[in-house]
């Protein structure tokens, strides 16, 4: 009788905290769309009424002025930086992606010669790195300042990416190398038929996680391109003078009256341009990243 | 065990054998053979040598500069060697406002860590409570997406929340009956707009870890504990956290050794180029990274740099001892 009594008020107070908790969670997750909803909100509402109202998550009379004024009127800094964008980000993750998997492979195989020297030598860039200036000056030291392959090449080894897929390779049983190496398949033929394959959604991963990464990166543009080297710029970097000072872009890279242009929604049209990519990332990483390490840190 | 000298004589034999041999005898040799066998792992390893010799060994050896008088034109050979004096500057002059920098990093890393921490692991913990498996993949995939999104669009979803002008955060003032607060002029507010800002983006994420450490607690101690008559605040405190401890140490000691960092990158995109705002938000990376862009003194701000990155190392290490020492595995 006593018991029941409490597993009765047991189960009350586990109700009570299921609803709040339920509250609670749908609350952080309107703190974490909100914000995208309004820039979404902003870039179809009409710019003159956002200038009168500021912005809020309705949207005021509705139109794709924003859009077609990127589009149309801005299109030189725009749409090229788009496919600016597109080209640096695909290039940098595939790069990555194979460079990484390259070497993570040859650091998992027992057998090469050296191999203690050659983990160390990739860990030690991870602790201590000569700094943003030093790497600067190499960058134009090797002659790929100004060029489009400054955005590219320095960022296409990351030893995080290493690190991960060492693990994850690390946690394929040794049999599967060993029975090839018995048919007499050489270190080529192991990766390519043994390793490869069943490293793919960690290959995936780490190709979605440096596309990502350089998608977002606006500080290379201003680093490695010359001040008025507008023909090489990146979405992001569009995308952070838009934020700053749409006006002074537009009339820098521009002709036209800035008087009557919808800046306001333009601005906002950008941000939703730019983070639609990233939108269609984040669950394909949830997916693959997730169960990535998981499955390394298993053995790894 | 001890040889018997006739053995060591022939030993000895061999191995001056092997010192008067010739390179063919090296060729021979077992390694040798494993290279010769194994020559693709090196092909397979050169490009990102390369890269990595170039991009991170190089620019070790870039921070030469921070004891010269260092002149882009002149390049590392045509410049003047100073010695210690960049590092003399910074720490002498206070027109530098070196003060200010160091600062301003380790209090805006501080205020980040002291917050963000415990919030991210009761939200964890929240998520974990959620029963059906779709929600809870849901709320997480929502609670992923800042992470996704660059520190610029950021910079932009906050100016539509702090602008003076039909700012929602102004609107709500006013609708409470508070006078409008100007954000960007503020310097007062920062160092809490940015902790905020990197929990918006971070949490989400940060919860990834502490996930699956929870994912590995043996499902029969919750029985054990609903036996006793634990409910689910119990099991929680009782079982779960004791569960993800290590983990949640491991952050812990991880971030203590990141204090020195700072992110240049989400400074600059949220103040929105204010001026009146370095009072709080001037860190050693923007520092460097506008002489790098705006034509500075590459010299001091590699100085700088590189007293921030050996604090920063240093504390690593000591962290990383300390974590060892508590019975976790480390980093290293």
């Amino acid at each position: 009788m006593n018991a029941g009594s409490r597993t009765k008020k047991n189960r009350k107070k586990v109700r009570v905290f299921d609803v709040m908790n339920g509250c609670l969670m749908v609350l952080t997750s309107l703190v974490f769309l909100v914000p995208f909803l309004m820039v979404v909100s902003a870039s179809f509402s009409d710019n003159t009424a956002l200038q009168r109202d500021g912005i809020s998550l309705i949207i005021k009379g509705f139109t794709l002025e924003g859009y077609t004024f990127l589009f149309n009127a801005m299109k030189d800094t725009f749409l090229r930086s788009m496919g600016i964008s597109v080209f640096v980000s695909v290039l940098t993750a595939t790069g990555t992606m194979m460079i990484t998997t390259f070497a993570a492979f040859a650091l998992t195989r027992q057998i090469l010669p050296g191999r203690k020297f050659f983990n160390i030598y990739y860990l030690i860039p991870m602790f201590f790195s000569g700094g943003m200036i030093p790497v600067y000056l190499i960058v134009r030291g090797v002659g790929l300042y100004n060029t489009i392959w400054a955005l590219i090449i320095p960022s296409m080894c990351g030893m995080y990416y290493i690190l991960l897929l060492r693990n994850y390779i690390a946690a394929v049983p040794r049999t599967l190398e060993e029975a090839a190496e018995l048919d007499g398949a050489n270190d080529l033929q192991v990766f390519w038929h043994v390793i490869m394959p069943v490293s793919l959604p960690m290959m995936f991963s780490v190709w979605l996680m440096s596309f990502t990464a350089k998608w977002n990166d606006w500080a290379s543009s201003l680093l490695y391109l010359g001040a008025n080297n507008q023909k090489l710029w990146t979405l992001q970097y569009v995308i952070k003078q838009m934020i700053a000072d749409m006006q002074a872009l537009f009339g820098s890279t521009s002709s036209g009256s800035v008087s009557d242009a919808p800046l306001i929604s333009a601005k906002n049209a950008g941000i939703v341009i730019s983070v639609i990519p990233l939108i269609a990332v984040c669950p394909l990483v949830q997916r693959f990243y997730i169960s990535g390490i998981m499955a390394g840190s298993v053995k790894g | 065990m001890k040889k018997t000298g006739a053995a060591a004589a022939g030993e000895a034999k061999k191995r001056r054998h092997y010192i008067r041999a010739g390179w063919k005898d090296v060729l021979q040799s077992k390694t040798v053979g494993h290279i010769k066998r194994h020559w693709m792992l090196y092909l397979f390893l050169l490009p990102s040598l390369i890269l990595v010799g170039i991009f991170s060994y190089g620019s070790m050896f870039g921070i030469f500069i921070a004891f010269q008088e260092y002149e882009l034109l002149a390049g590392v050979s045509g410049s003047e060697f100073v010695g210690l004096k960049n590092f003399a500057d910074i720490f002498n002059a206070k027109t530098l406002g070196t003060y200010r920098y160091f600062r301003n990093t380790i209090y805006i890393s501080l205020i980040r860590i002291g917050t963000n921490f415990p919030i991210i692991l009761i939200y964890t913990l929240l998520v974990n409570e959620i029963r059906r498996r779709r929600i809870k993949s849901l709320v997480q995939t929502i609670s992923f997406l800042p992470h996704f999104i660059s520190w610029a669009v950021v910079g932009g979803l906050a100016y539509n929340l702090f602008t003076v002008n039909g700012g929602t955060l102004n609107k709500l003032l006013e609708l409470v009956g508070q006078e409008p607060v100007f954000w960007y002029s503020e310097a007062k507010y920062w160092w809490g707009i940015l902790a905020v800002s990197s929990l918006w983006k971070g949490m989400g994420w940060a919860t990834i870890m502490y996930l699956s450490a929870l994912g590995s607690i043996d499902g029969e101690l919750y029985d054990a504990c609903l036996i006793d008559g634990g409910g689910r605040f119990r099991q929680a405190i009782s079982v779960t956290l004791p569960g993800i401890m290590n983990v949640v140490v491991l952050q812990l000691i991880l971030d203590m050794g990141g204090i020195m960092g700072d992110n240049y990158d989400q400074i600059i995109s949220m103040i929105n180029n204010s001026q009146s705002l370095s009072e709080t938000t001037n860190v050693v990376g923007i520092l460097t990274f506008s002489a790098a862009t705006g034509g500075g003194n590459l010299s001091q701000a590699t100085a700088f740099g590189l007293i921030q990155s050996a604090i920063g190392l240093i504390l690593v290490l000591i962290s990383n001892r300390v974590a060892k020492k508590a019975g976790q595995a480390g980093i290293v």
